[in-house]
């Protein structure tokens, strides 16, 4: 450390590719000093004839641990530790020695982190544990641009955001008393009903969202398909064909359906009225993480959370705004004629930014959501100085399409609707002509209309059908979700945050709670909702979540005290968890019933076993390893003992598909761990494998 | 000790001891009888063992736990 001139002022950054960036455009000749200590790099930076060294946390240097070593509930009284010491995986400890070593040169401390209630978080603990300050300097900042940093620096704030800093704190304390005492009480329930650990955890936001699943699931597994019957004809209109829709869209009984085309069939029709009309398409807002999340599921398949995390990625290399905003704003200071300027320097790009730098149009269409401490997402103009991963590219392509549609025209169109009347019954031939594409031009391929003209007709000319039909139909089930869809009802129902909702949904994958890319509950999942619908439907109820919310919202607000609402707060989970322990039994007994049918459930059959010809090839698990393999029914047939054995994956779950390899005859699974799923020989030395495997490495 | 009265589909307990069946059978024949009332309506006439029939060959469509109640209704309902 002696190498390092003091005193200087200390910049605490998020992570080690953000204190670069802050550390090059601080830098009055844009060229910091760069030392490792530890390993970890820091910056030195001059400025204003000072000196500013910048270090790099790596997310969160300290978690919440429980004072006290008990493995029992309630549990009310914790403490911030470093996270080394809690995880053993977690990489922090030379991060924290870093700080540890550099606060003692330090006269003065600027917080550099992310601007929201992580960030401050982060700040803060570092400040208050590893500088043995309690408050520092703030930069706020939306994107890693020289610009904007640099005016971060100039008007820094004087102190932390209390707000956010509550916020996010009364967030922490929450969601790890909820999540600790809950997945506790539910383990030991079990245990102490089956004898046996395992572990079930739930918290305060996977829980809602669990539930919501199973109920969604459960509205497919209760649907029952209605008849209902659609009219279908087509009309020839000079000389072309065209379909023409039937006044009502929907019959519900048979016997309309046939009445009306007993009463059209054979007859021809006569147009009754020709309207048009202009309809104008608007273009869609700026995005905020949920509708960039949706929006990437939609066209690239991407899941919420690769999503977030290569938005993280291309916001660390300066090329696009700070991800994790609610907004749909882009107010007018952002400088949108210099972003568009810049943007019109990148190949892909310049046509459509030139032609709106020379309309001299600046004023970006906004959505209604807001939020207050970062702007929609838009692309900063930085030049892109390096080819970007395939992932990165597709994601920033579609960033700096929203944001140049943003300042299109509205598309227009022309629609006209022809009416037909045949025997009192009306029909109806509808199409579109566009006049001006306006925005959809910037925003292709992400969406695009077609155009459906319809002949120049008089009214009172005769129509020919070509056919008049009625079509049976059913209806059908809801759909599954999928995780945007999922995202989308977690934003609807307020349950989790802008910045927790993807992370949620994964965890209930990595929990073996659902599956699928059509979302399903597990046997696992299903049990687990059950018995909390039957015995504690808080849990599983999205209310006490969005209460919860509210709480944390205000206290952000400042309108509550964080101290006198953490301590109600625990004194409402202390009355919650007695009510739990005062039916621990029943839970336990109820999880214990419903987890043993589900791994009945679990007991699947794949067919005959070739070896000894009588027993069938079962999927088990033993219960003494808990390892899963398959095994001939006949192996306890004391006449055969057929001891033929496969072993099969021993996570995530397996389907049979009642086929055979053709390379050996045995049966074929399905094996699906979270979105992964494979159709595999049970045999280990099938050629089929080895194809795989191949390919996989290729 | 009395053994508990055990849904014949699933074999859940069932806690509603005038129930037949456990809570989503119960629910789920509620649901069926809906759908033929429904069905009835939509075809004018359709008799119960046809619209069970029907059901049963809705495999996608008609959920799990109404194809379930469906086949137990038609093989071994005395109704």
């Amino acid at each position: 450390m002696s190498s390092i001139e003091t005193p200087y002022i200390l910049g605490i950054a998020e992570k080690p590719q953000a204190a670069r960036r802050i550390a090059y455009a601080l830098d009055e000749n844009n060229k910091p000093q760069n030392k490792r200590l530890k390993n970890i790099p820091i910056y030195i930076c001059k400025r204003d004839g000072k000196s500013i060294v910048i270090a790099p946390a790596v997310g969160h240097l300290f978690t919440l641990s429980s004072i006290g070593k008990t493995w029992n509930y309630p549990v009310l009284d914790y403490e911030w530790v470093p996270s080394h010491l809690v995880y053993k995986n977690a990489r922090t400890k030379n991060f924290i020695d870093v700080f540890k070593s550099l606060a003692k040169g330090a006269d003065d401390v600027i917080i550099m982190t992310d601007f929201d209630r992580e960030g401050e978080v982060i700040g803060y603990l570092i400040l208050k544990y590893l500088v043995g300050k309690n408050n520092a300097e703030r930069m706020k900042f939306s994107t890693l641009t020289r610009r904007d940093i640099i005016n971060a620096f100039d008007q820094r704030e004087k102190s932390l955001d209390v707000g956010f800093l509550n916020s996010g704190l009364i967030r922490h304390y929450i969601d790890w008393l909820y999540g600790i005492n809950y997945s506790r009480a539910l383990s030991l329930a079990f245990k102490r009903v089956s004898g046996r650990f395992k572990t079930i955890s739930i918290g305060r936001v996977q829980g809602p969202t669990l539930g919501s699943v199973v109920e969604h699931e459960n509205s497919i597994k209760f649907f029952v398909p209605i008849p209902y019957w659609t009219i279908k004809s087509e009309v020839i209109l000079n000389k072309e064909n065209f379909t023409a829709d039937y006044e009502e869209a929907k019959l519900k009984t048979q016997k309309e359906a046939i009445q009306v085309v007993k009463d059209c069939s054979g007859l021809t029709g006569k147009i009754s009225n020709v309207s048009e009309e202009p309809s104008f398409l608007y273009p869609f807002p700026p995005f905020n993480l949920g509708n960039l999340q949706r929006e990437t599921y939609k066209h690239f398949k991407f899941s919420p959370t690769k999503t977030l995390e290569i938005a993280e990625k291309l916001y660390l290399k300066a090329l696009i705004s700070y991800p994790r905003t609610d907004s749909q704003k882009l107010p007018m200071t952002l400088g949108h004629k210099s972003i568009l300027v810049k943007i019109s320097k990148q190949h892909n790009y310049n046509v459509f930014a030139n032609e709106i730098i020379a309309a001299k149009k600046y004023k970006p269409r906004e959505g209604k959501q807001t939020d207050t401490a970062h702007p929609a997402i838009h692309p900063t103009g930085k030049e892109l100085n390096e080819t970007l991963p395939p992932d990165e590219k597709k994601l920033y392509g579609l960033i700096v399409k929203r944001y140049l549609s943003l300042f299109g025209k509205r598309a227009e169109f022309l629609k006209r609707t022809i009416q037909i009347l045949v025997n009192k019954h009306k029909y109806e031939v509808r199409g579109s002509k566009i006049l001006d594409e306006g925005w959809i031009r910037y925003y292709k391929p992400y969406y695009s209309v077609s155009e459906y003209i319809l002949p120049d007709v008089e009214i009172g000319t005769e129509v020919i059908f070509n056919y008049i039909e009625s079509k049976e139909h059913l209806t059908s089930p809801p759909r599954r979700f999928n995780e945007s869809t999922l995202l989308q009802y977690m934003e609807e129902e307020k349950i989790g945050t802008k910045a927790t909702r993807a992370g949620i949904i994964q965890t209930l994958f990595d929990r073996g709670y659902i599956g699928g890319k059509e979302i399903m509950p597990t046997p696992l999942g299903i049990s687990v909702v059950n018995v909390l619908q039957e015995q504690y439907p808080i849990l599983v109820k999205s209310e006490m979540t969005r209460n919860l919310e509210q709480i944390m919202e205000d206290v952000q607000n400042e309108n509550k005290d964080i101290q006198g609402t953490i301590l109600s707060i625990k004194r409402e989970l202390k009355d919650l968890l007695e009510l739990f322990h005062q039916k621990e039994t029943e839970i336990g007994l109820a999880l214990y019933k419903n987890l043993q049918l589900s791994e009945k459930s679990d007991i699947i059959v794949l067919g005959e076993c070739q070896q000894c010809k009588k027993g069938e090839l079962r999927i088990i698990r033993s219960k003494k390893t808990r390892k899963r393999f398959v095994a001939c029914s006949s192996y306890f047939d004391k006449a055969i003992i057929c001891s033929v054995t496969f072993p099969v994956p021993n996570t995530g779950t397996i389907k049979s598909t009642k086929k055979t390899c053709i390379h050996d005859g045995l049966p074929i699974i399905e094996w699906q761990k979270g979105r992964r799923k494979i159709s595999m020989c049970i045999s280990p030395d099938c050629p089929s494998k080895k194809e795989r495997e191949k390919n996989e490495s290729k | 000790m009395k053994a508990n009265k055990q849904c014949p589909i699933c074999k859940k307990d069932i806690k509603n001891l005038q129930s037949q069946y456990c809570k989503n059978h119960s629910k789920a024949k509620e649901e069926l009888k809906k759908g033929y009332e429904a069905w009835l309506k939509a075809y004018g006439s359709f008799s119960w063992d046809d619209f069970l029939q029907k059901i049963l060959d809705l495999e996608g469509l008609a959920g799990d736990f109404v194809r379930e109640i469906a086949q137990h209704e038609f093989y071994f309902s005395n109704e």
